[in-house]
């Protein structure tokens, strides 16, 4: 699993974490029973702090995604796949709203917005 | 009995003729590193000096792997390793004479594992330190100070001049480290750069003080940057600030991240926010007015 993290970003280093480990379970790319990387090993490749690392980890254990074993680090839940849809979604709708204030800041109408999306809709068809 | 902590320091003070090094407390778990921040002068060598017994204190306690520490107090000091700017080896001694003409100063210094380490960093014992180049020196130091296997670590300045390759390396060995090791490390240093990456917890200095301390996550999300055209400058609440200059071709300025810039629709899309780096917050919440508005208005 690659995590990347973006200096750049808006969101803080531990959530960026957390939304990419997010987003590799619900695309399957890791699968219930598979280990982490150690919270250690994590910060020294991604040259940051153990503290945010862990807090990352944290957080998904907190959420159901993640458990820990004593000794041993983090591995990855058995998922439910409606909750990891609605999981999925509600990340969308995150974004979308982004997107729209940006929109709304850009000077677009609702309509402008909607013709845009059938443009790109139908792009990827 | 095993502690925890690698240093703990309590209300530690060091009066000068001409300086205050006032009221410094913290403290530090093992396998952790803290980083010193601070404009030139701002003590920050002066407490790396303090806290490895260089100087004697005026007022407070330092504690080094639970054992409270006094100036004299030869065994506890040895718990420490100290690495700056200053290198006190004969230079034409080899690294392993050096290691063991020094080493044999100190109850527990580990010729071996000393040996073991320059193999490690790719140094050569029969090289003198006159050969060495400056990243080559800082590593010499670092095997050194490894070999007495301390439980901290204190580095004051010890990657200045040294290239941004070399730096990588020497910051993910200190990573690895404080975890092989379970030793705590304070950096003091004004490339806050390097900071930026592997520090657990910051500290500022300012003249003397201790202006924060906190986990640099806490700290890098607690500010915000705010740019923005000058025009604006004057409809912003000015409490959103710790501090703010503006040029000709704007304003910046650093602001606490909280509800009160969020709330601000009709300036919010005129203006970029964006995460400090910890230069940034060094020199803002070092600006002796707040909040500034320097440059011409």
């Amino acid at each position: 699993m690659n995590i990347i993290i973006s200096n750049s970003s808006n969101l803080a280093i531990y959530e960026q974490i957390v939304n990419q480990i997010k987003s590799a379970i619900i695309n399957k790319e890791v699968v219930a029973g598979d280990a982490m990387p150690s919270i250690r090993g994590l910060a020294k490749d991604l040259q940051i702090s153990v503290i945010t690392t862990k807090r990352a980890y944290e957080e998904l254990e907190k959420e159901g995604l993640l458990y820990s074993v004593t000794g041993k680090g983090f591995y990855i839940c058995e998922q439910n796949t409606d909750i990891l849809k609605e999981k999925k979604i509600s990340m969308i709708e995150k974004h979308l709203q982004d997107i729209l204030n940006e929109c709304k800041a850009a000077g677009l109408s609702l309509e402008d917005i909607q013709d845009m999306i059938e443009v790109l809709y139908q792009e990827t068809e | 009995m095993q502690v925890n902590e690698a240093i703990r320091v309590e209300n530690l003070s060091k009066n000068f003729r001409k300086f205050n090094l006032s009221d410094i407390s913290f403290s530090l778990d093992k396998g952790f590193i803290m980083g010193i921040i601070g404009r030139n002068g701002a003590g920050k060598t002066t407490l790396m000096k303090l806290l490895y017994g260089v100087y004697t204190k005026s007022q407070g306690e330092v504690y080094i792997d639970g054992k409270r520490f006094y100036k004299k107090d030869y065994k506890v000091r040895q718990r420490i390793g100290y690495i700056a700017e200053e290198d006190r080896f004969l230079l034409e001694k080899t690294l392993l004479e050096n290691a063991k003409a020094f080493g044999s100063l100190y109850d527990q210094f580990d010729v071996d594992y000393f040996k073991e380490l320059l193999c490690k960093y790719n140094l050569d014992e029969e090289k003198t330190p006159d050969q060495l180049s400056k990243g080559m020196k800082i590593k010499f130091q670092l095997a050194f100070v490894l070999a007495n296997h301390p439980k901290l670590l204190l580095l004051d300045e010890p990657t200045g001049g040294l290239d941004p390759i070399f730096r990588q390396e020497f910051l993910g060995i200190l990573q690895g480290l404080v975890e092989e090791e379970n030793m705590g490390v304070i950096i003091s240093t004004h490339i806050t750069t390097d900071l930026d990456k592997i520090a657990d917890y910051i500290m500022i200095l300012d003249k003397g003080k201790m202006i924060s301390l906190s986990t640099k996550e806490e700290l890098m999300d607690e500010y915000r940057l705010i740019k923005g055209p000058r025009e604006i400058l004057r409809s912003l609440p000015k409490e959103i600030f710790i501090s703010v200059k503006s040029t000709n071709s704007g304003f910046e300025g650093l602001a606490h991240h909280s509800k009160k810039i969020a709330g601000q629709e009709e300036w919010l899309h005129k203006i970029v926010i964006e995460n400090p780096d910890l230069s940034d917050i060094l020199y803002y919440l070092t600006q002796t007015s707040y909040p500034k508005i320097s440059g011409s208005s």
